[in-house]
């Protein structure tokens, strides 16, 4: 009888996306790693599932509940120091990824347009500093 | 038929972003205000969207605690970043560079928004009760908070008239005769609408108009811990408490070290007191406002600036403040309890 000898593949998972694993790795440095993209990952624990089919699934779980949000006592600051070092690193999750998508030359130039084409539709130009109140989305009954 | 559903804003999408050229210069900011600490643990609230927010937060309940509940005063702190070149980058005046290179952050404050106060009638009862009190706990306000958290009072409102309407003489006369020269029915009617030193004799008593000559802090605590021994009576409560009030006013070693340097016209005043509701205090500041709005003014009350790299600084600064927090707290209970108290 032939044994074959098949390797484990990892997937780990965080907030439902599967995250590509990194040969070589343990956990806790797949997670570290990852933790540049979401740094609400630098908390996170990690729950090793059972091996079914030849996968075993890990999954980080947020120690806390929401980015910034802290538990017990002395984990505030804690937490703080964390974010401050994945700011600082350029490294923040949705809003690092909208700054640099606002950033781009092409979104500015579409921005700009669309400020332009904002400007120009103006009725006069004391309409810029007129107080207006615009009903959300919300308050607009359905259309017909 | 079907009814279209209006497109909506997902909540994951953040309302307001860093500009990218300041992420990095917000989490160096975080990180100083973190070493210097501060603000202390508790002070961090439970979420935040990004560590300055989050350090904003917390130091505005360290300033909070400082200081604790006001009645009438409502003081604001800002930290605004300055970069290397010394350009000011603050989110509501302009937009930082592309390339932002902060290295200090200055600390200004002032009046959010600045209250007349009607304080004569309280004034004059504690000079009823004991002699001489009133012009001293008034003296004590205005000297003290000259430093800390400027008042407009009746005897600036007096030095305010002379140049605003008399030419900075003292009466309206050289007004008039530059105005009207020798007609008198003109001079009648300007000195009517305008105010005029009558209207100011009328409007507060003459040791409300002037600075003591010679009313020095010692003398004037000394005064005032005489006074807080005499006030023994049950009904005494009220002037026993601004007696008290005014008595660690006069205690507090104060200066005017973190003074703005700012040119132009100071309206920074943290509160208006008026003698009698619908006096020409309120006339004299505003029209004061309207100069001063026509050339460079300054409303700030201090300011501070610290390099990045000196977050001991910082600290430092706090530190120095605490005898500044008690004043502000101090005279927001002396215009509280002169204003509201049943004289």
């Amino acid at each position: 009888m032939t044994i074959a000898i098949n390797e484990i593949q990892r997937v780990f998972r965080y907030n439902g996306v599967a995250l590509p694993d990194v040969p070589g790795m343990t956990p806790r440095e797949v997670r570290d790693l990852y933790s540049a993209q979401y740094p609400e990952l630098i908390s996170a624990e990690i729950e090793a599932g059972e091996v079914a089919g030849g996968v075993q699934e890990y999954t980080f779980r947020k120690a806390v509940g929401t980015k910034g949000c802290t538990s017990g006592e002395g984990s505030r600051l804690a937490a703080l120091k964390a974010d401050v070092e994945a700011e600082a690193k350029g490294a923040t999750d949705v809003r690092g990824k909208l700054a640099r998508a606002l950033a781009r030359p092409g979104s500015q130039q579409r921005g700009g347009a669309w400020g332009a084409f904002v400007l120009q539709s103006m009725r006069h130009r004391g309409e810029r500093q007129a107080a207006r109140v615009l009903p959300d989305s919300d308050m607009l009954a359905p259309l017909p | 038929m079907t009814a279209l559903a209006l497109p909506r804003i997902g909540a994951l999408v953040p309302r307001t972003i860093a500009p990218g050229p300041l992420l990095a210069a917000n989490a160096t900011v975080s990180r100083f205000l973190i070493e210097a600490e501060a603000f202390d643990e508790a002070d961090i609230p439970a979420t935040w969207s990004d560590s300055l927010s989050a350090c904003q937060q917390a130091l505005d309940r360290w300033i909070k605690r400082q200081i604790g509940p006001l009645h009438c005063l409502n003081p604001r702190f800002g930290l605004h970043l300055l970069s290397r070149d010394g350009d000011c980058y603050s989110t509501f005046t302009n937009h930082p560079k592309r390339q932002f290179d902060v290295g200090a952050v200055e600390a200004s404050w002032g009046e959010y928004h600045e209250q007349e106060w009607v304080v004569g009638e309280g004034l004059a009862a504690l000079s009823r009760r004991v002699p001489g009190l009133g012009p001293v706990v008034l003296h004590v306000l205005r000297r003290q908070s000259a430093w800390v958290y400027p008042l407009f009072t009746p005897d600036i409102a007096c030095d305010v008239v002379t140049y605003l309407y008399w030419c900075g003489e003292d009466d309206e006369e050289t007004a008039l005769d530059m105005n009207c020269g020798e007609d008198e029915e003109a001079r009648a009617a300007m000195r009517e609408e305008m105010v005029s030193k009558a209207s100011l004799e009328a409007a507060y008593p003459a040791w409300a108009r002037r600075w003591p000559r010679g009313l020095e802090l010692p003398l004037c605590a000394r005064f005032l811990r005489r006074a807080v021994k005499r006030l023994r009576a049950p009904g005494d409560q009220t002037v026993r408490a601004v007696a008290e009030d005014a008595l660690a006013l006069a205690s507090l070693d104060l200066d005017d070290t973190f003074r703005p340097d700012t040119d132009g016209e100071f309206v920074g005043f943290g509160a208006v007191l008026s003698w009698t509701e619908g006096d020409v205090t309120t006339r004299i500041y505003d029209d004061l406002l309207n100069l001063a709005h026509q050339g460079e003014y300054c409303e700030t009350m201090g300011e501070f600036q610290v390099q990045l790299g000196d977050p001991g600084a910082f600290a430092a600064w706090q530190r120095a403040m605490a005898g500044r927090f008690e004043a502000i707290r101090r005279i927001d209970a002396l215009i509280h309890r002169l204003s509201a108290g049943d004289w």
